[in-house]
């Protein structure tokens, strides 16, 4: 599975909130961020945190350089994907004077931000493009404009003279010149074949100070932070839905941050009222994970995650059910993709809301046990929230706090027994519905309890 | 030739084809000719490729636009890389057209190209906004392509070149009337009634402008549905303001329920117009008014007497029929060498 970018967008964790949020300058660097493959050896997620460290401290709002940020983002938003134009000249074609023009631009972009950051940041070293630039601002005009100028072939001059002075515009006359163009662009592009892999590399690199420039921002504008690389154990403290957040503040409500922790070889078991806000702590556990392996900022105070090489996140969403599947079949070969996984020994994040919900308690209870029973000493980083008692299993529960003088406590707590809380009854009573159902649903607990 | 003075004092024009082959390109090419370039900067470009693509279907050939040395101009990558003359590749636009991103570059001599501007009034207004602000250009003339009059609204142009001929009608009567109808849409006059400046900031909706001057929405929603429109919604009223289209059926509506008063429509901008002779004139026979809010300046007609079907019309006698008819000078602009 090599998972890119834009295969998670439109997780239902919520990813494409975030991207959108980015305020990249060129749809260069989106279509580069989208196609990236999912990084997960730590070495290479601490490499790009190092690199949006660096250019934390230069341009957050405190930073040395966030005086250019602006002028930057400008410069930036001239950038162009000419991607095709760099494979046309690998292959050793003649580029024509839109090609020509492209290459000219990018060089004067790349001497623009290569001036503004050489010296300052050190994890991008800018290649020089003076000499591309040179090539096609021969008479050293510095600015965007391109034609094949005369002073590339005095015959060429010779020939426009002629063109000029004439009153009428003479066909044979451009068909002459045409070709000593063409015979130019041919020269000019075998002299760049040579430097083509500076085109590429800087267009990479150019598209890198943007992605890296517009995350530094999303820092800023979403309140993220860069969290800590660590191995077998994810750690947040203070952690939050952006989305959510939002949504929550919109109705003038406050949005209750929580914090959690799970470790490798030990599942996490939730469990906790109906509204308690279990799935928004899945949601924001999926979406911190893949924000982290990308390389963004984390919503959460502080956080330390371990990179795995697969995140599966199993939520009851329509998706299965469109495609046909019934929502029992669809969640189940979901989980079995989970086990497919570990067996073939992947480091992998498993996140499973509610399994089995759909099913008997009874069959549903004995299905989530035995999942848990044999993912118990296995090598991956799991939580499962459920409504169902698991009592066969020795592993870590934490529950939501719950309802508090009738108003709902997010937090997680660590939970001692094994019986899932019954505040349902109460939930629903806080919701107004008919109370001689609830009344009823009461008489039949008291008398199987008694 | 007086009108290329008269230019002159635009810093737009729109040329606008009645029917293909009436010689829209020929006009273009005389204004190009002689336009005095050492004392200004003149840019050019059209609205899309639709008339491109309808003159392949029938054969005829696109003329190429005969560019002078110094001129800007805006086409397509296609038509940029097919082009004629020596150029400098000035700008490359973000939006793509059907044959790719509109290219802005300079001649640096005589020479020819196809133009196939930005596709739409909007993406073309930002253009020739470009091209004065970032290019120097004191001019842009703006190529039409087929029925697209939208370009010739004075949101895009500030003025106007018709071209009609005989590519329209083989009837020199017939040409005549059709000719003079739009002619009469383009001069339509600016309304007179204070509340115009108001309603300019009008952006949708029907509005009602009271005798004393007020303004309030007449109560339906568009000029183009409306379930009850009688004497009383309208009783009290000096004008009545569309926003959007004027259409045959409210311009009924109107000159039947308004009976002997004299209600007068006011447009945005005659493009808005969409009604057939017949119920126009009819509206005026009743005593009806129609004005609008912005006017663009009709500088000159051109007729092409010659059709693509081997249709000649006498070029002397039609120029006079509708000079008579319009009271506008008139040119054959292929057939007599004007000076300029």
């Amino acid at each position: 599975m090599n998972m890119r970018l834009k295969s998670i967008l439109d997780s239902p964790c919520g990813f494409r909130y975030i991207f959108e949020k980015l305020q990249l300058q060129s749809s260069l660097s989106r279509h580069l961020l989208m196609d990236t493959p999912m990084p997960h050896k730590p070495s290479d997620i601490a490499c790009i945190y190092e690199e949006l460290r660096e250019f934390k401290i230069l341009f957050a709002q405190d930073g040395g350089l966030r005086n250019i940020l602006t002028s930057l983002q400008i410069t930036l938003s001239h950038l162009r994907d000419i991607r095709n134009t760099v494979t046309r000249l690998s292959a050793a074609a003649t580029l024509d004077d839109i090609e020509l023009f492209e290459i000219k631009n990018l060089a004067i972009i790349n001497e623009d931000i290569r001036k503004h950051l050489k010296g300052k940041i050190l994890s991008i070293d800018f290649d020089s493009m003076e000499d591309i630039l040179n090539l096609l601002d021969p008479e050293g005009l510095r600015i965007s404009s391109f034609y094949i100028y005369d002073s590339y072939d005095s015959e060429l001059a010779v020939l426009r003279k002629k063109m000029k002075s004439g009153s009428k515009y003479q066909d044979e006359l451009y068909y002459e010149a045409s070709i000593i163009e063409d015979r130019v662009r041919g020269l000019l592009s075998r002299k760049l074949e040579k430097v083509v892999h500076l085109i590429s590399s800087s267009l990479e690199k150019l598209a890198k100070t943007d992605i890296l420039l517009s995350k530094v921002l999303l820092l800023e504008e979403l309140d993220l932070s860069i969290p800590v690389v660590s191995t077998g154990a994810n750690r947040y403290t203070g952690m939050f839905n952006p989305y959510i957040k939002e949504m929550v503040e919109k109705e003038k409500k406050e949005f209750q941050k929580v914090s959690v922790e799970f470790e490798t070889n030990s599942p996490l078991l939730i469990t906790g009222a109906n509204m308690g806000g279990k799935t928004v702590v899945l949601k924001s556990l999926a979406l911190c994970q893949y924000l982290f392996q990308f390389g963004f900022g984390v919503p959460a105070e502080c956080a330390e995650i371990s990179p795995v090489e697969e995140v599966h996140f199993c939520i009851g969403d329509q998706q299965n059910i469109e495609s046909g599947l019934s929502s029992f079949a669809a969640e189940i070969t979901r989980i079995d993709a989970v086990l497919k996984s570990v067996y073939a020994g992947k480091k992998i994040l498993a996140l499973i809301d509610e399994p089995a919900r759909t099913t008997n308690p009874l069959e549903g209870t004995a299905l989530v046990t035995a999942l848990i029973r044999i993912l118990l000493d296995k090598k991956l980083l799991m939580v499962v929230t459920t409504h169902y008692n698991i009592e066969d299993v020795e592993c870590r529960r934490i529950r939501v706090k719950g309802l508090e003088n009738g108003k709902m406590n997010y937090s997680l707590i660590e939970e001692t027994g094994t019986k899932p809380p019954r505040e349902a009854l109460r939930i629903a009573a806080s919701l107004g519905v008919d109370n001689r159902w609830l009344q009823e649903a009461e008489n039949l607990l008291k008398e199987k309890t008694e | 030739m007086p009108f290329v003075r008269e230019l002159l004092k635009y810093d737009s024009i729109s040329i606008v084809g009645l029917e293909k082959n009436t010689g829209k390109t020929e006009c273009l090419n005389y204004l190009i000719k002689r336009l005095p370039l050492d004392i200004m900067t003149v840019a050019v470009s059209s609205i899309g490729v639709d008339g491109e693509r309808r003159d392949q279907v029938t054969r005829s050939s696109k003329p190429e636009i005969l560019l002078r040395d110094g001129m800007l101009f805006g086409t397509s990558e296609q038509h940029y890389r097919s082009r004629r003359v020596t150029s400098e590749l000035l700008d490359i636009g973000d939006e793509r057209t059907s044959l790719g991103r509109v290219i802005t570059a300079r001649a640096l001599c005589g020479g020819k190209v196809l133009l196939s501007g930005p596709s739409s009034t909007a993406s073309l207004r930002r253009w020739m906004d470009s091209a004065i602000k970032n290019h120097n250009a004191n001019l842009c003339i703006i190529d039409g392509a087929l029925s697209r009059m939208s370009l010739a609204s004075p949101v895009v142009s500030k003025s106007m070149i018709l071209a009609t001929g005989a590519a329209l009608s083989a009837n020199i009567k017939t040409l005549v009337n059709k000719t003079a109808f739009v002619v009469g849409l383009v001069n339509i006059p600016v309304t007179k009634n204070a509340a115009g400046k108001i309603l300019e900031t009008k952006d949708d909706g029907v509005w009602r402008v009271g005798e004393d001057g007020e303004i309030t929405p007449l109560g339906i929603s568009s000029a183009l549905s409306y379930d009850k429109l009688d004497s009383s919604t309208i009783s009290g009223t000096k004008a009545i303001f569309i926003s959007g289209a004027l259409t045959d059926r409210f311009l009924n509506t109107i000159s039947r329920e308004s009976g002997d008063k004299k209600i007068e429509l006011i447009v945005r901008d005659f493009t808005k117009i969409f009604v057939t002779p017949l119920n126009y004139n009819t509206f005026l026979k009743r005593g009806g008014k129609v004005s609008v809010l912005k006017k663009s300046k009709l500088l000159a007609v051109c007729v092409n007497p010659t059709a693509p079907d081997g249709t000649h019309l006498d070029s002397d006698k039609l120029c006079r029929e509708l000079e008579k008819e319009i009271g506008l000078p008139v040119y054959d602009i292929i057939k007599n060498e004007y000076e300029a």
